[in-house]
């Protein structure tokens, strides 16, 4: 199946054409980005999982009314970035009644996690990256692999180039002292 | 990790791919160890739109906001159970512990009196009650006053004629006094 352009699927679903086919098109076409982008942030499968179906419940919720102010594919990404800071946030709490924190619960779980088979360089790298605060960590993420420029990293996350930028260069900086030690 | 990293050292525009070690880009991939069950993408679709479907038919049904309600109310009706809790257990519990103090302190009454109890006073009953059958025994006299009191007893039976006097006295019928 040809994949669309998001202005052609974001048209076609608010003439309300098939609706369900149109979403299911959208769905298709970002549920890996959208799956990878959740899961380095919440690092269990079965979390992101329930994550990743309320940011589709949200987008076909609000998709009515998008009006184009930015790109689809920004919307859908600062949602799910949204929706992911906001699941962190609940769990923060629950680690903090079991007396942990929240790194350190994501850390034992990436170890025990049955759907992570990462070399030890991308276990350690991953451990790395939990340790990073909150926003140096999905930039990072958005940057390294996502590959996103910083341009569309600003529009997703409504900070500034420059901002993006230097919690990028600090992650870099945070994670390499962390990996080789120095 | 914990090193400062001084200020003056940082130029956002050397932070491009360029400035990542070697590792960092070597070790790079879209999935970055994480893995997915079988068949997870082909699947997820549908569930998705079975999620949106039970969405749209009974938002109140919906797991997140059942969930939510019911913290709320265990939060709001948790003191309250508390509180009665704690009332019951004081209503219980107050008897029960006056019954036991009194059973408590009848015990140790009990055990007071054991243990002023001083065997000695049974031997000396025992004893005085000893010598008092034997003084019996050996003096006439003891045996008449036994017998003297006896007589007392019998002399003091009320007669006829003392009913009779008391009935009198009180204005009795008449004939009540002539079947006597």
């Amino acid at each position: 199946m040809t994949e669309l352009p998001d202005d052609v699927l974001l048209r076609l679903f608010q003439e309300g054409e098939d609706k369900d086919r149109v979403f299911s098109q959208i769905v298709r076409k970002y549920q890996e980005k959208i799956y990878f982008l959740v899961r380095r942030i919440v690092i269990i499968h079965e979390d992101t999982d329930d994550v990743v179906q309320n940011i589709f419940i949200k987008i076909w919720n609000n998709l009515d009314n998008f009006r184009e102010d930015s790109k689809l594919f920004t919307w859908i990404y600062r949602i799910s970035v949204n929706e992911s800071l906001s699941f962190l946030k609940s769990r923060k709490y629950q680690a903090l009644l079991n007396f942990q924190s929240l790194e350190s619960e994501m850390i034992n779980s990436l170890a025990d996690d049955r759907f992570f088979s990462g070399e030890e360089i991308e276990k350690k790298l991953q451990e790395a990256i939990i340790r990073l605060p909150a926003r140096q960590r999905m930039v990072f993420n958005m940057r390294y692999y996502d590959e996103l420029s910083y341009e569309e990293m600003a529009g997703i996350l409504d900070l500034s180039v420059g901002a993006l930028k230097a919690s990028y260069h600090f992650a870099v900086k945070k994670i390499t002292a962390e990996i080789t030690g120095n | 990790m914990n090193k400062k990293m001084s200020r003056s050292s940082f130029n956002p525009d050397n932070s491009t791919e360029d400035q990542l070690p070697d590792w960092m880009k070597a070790s790079r991939s879209a999935e970055s160890g994480f893995k997915v069950p079988v068949n997870y993408f082909e699947e997820l679709p549908g569930r998705i739109e079975q999620s949106i479907r039970k969405e749209e038919t009974g938002p109140q049904l919906n797991n997140a906001g059942s969930s939510t309600t019911r913290r709320i109310i265990i939060y709001r009706i948790a003191p309250l159970l508390a509180a009665a809790s704690v009332i019951i257990a004081l209503f219980f519990l107050f008897p029960v512990s006056k019954t036991s103090n009194v059973a408590s302190n009848n015990t140790n009454d009990s055990l007071n009196l054991t243990a002023s109890y001083d065997a000695s006073y049974a031997t000396e009953a025992i004893q005085d009650e000893y010598v008092l059958m034997n003084e019996m025994l050996d003096d006439p006299d003891a045996q008449l006053n036994v017998e003297t009191s006896s007589d007392f007893y019998e002399s003091n039976e009320i007669s006829d004629e003392d009913i009779t006097d008391y009935l009198m006295d009180q204005d009795i019928d008449t004939d009540l006094l002539a079947e006597l």
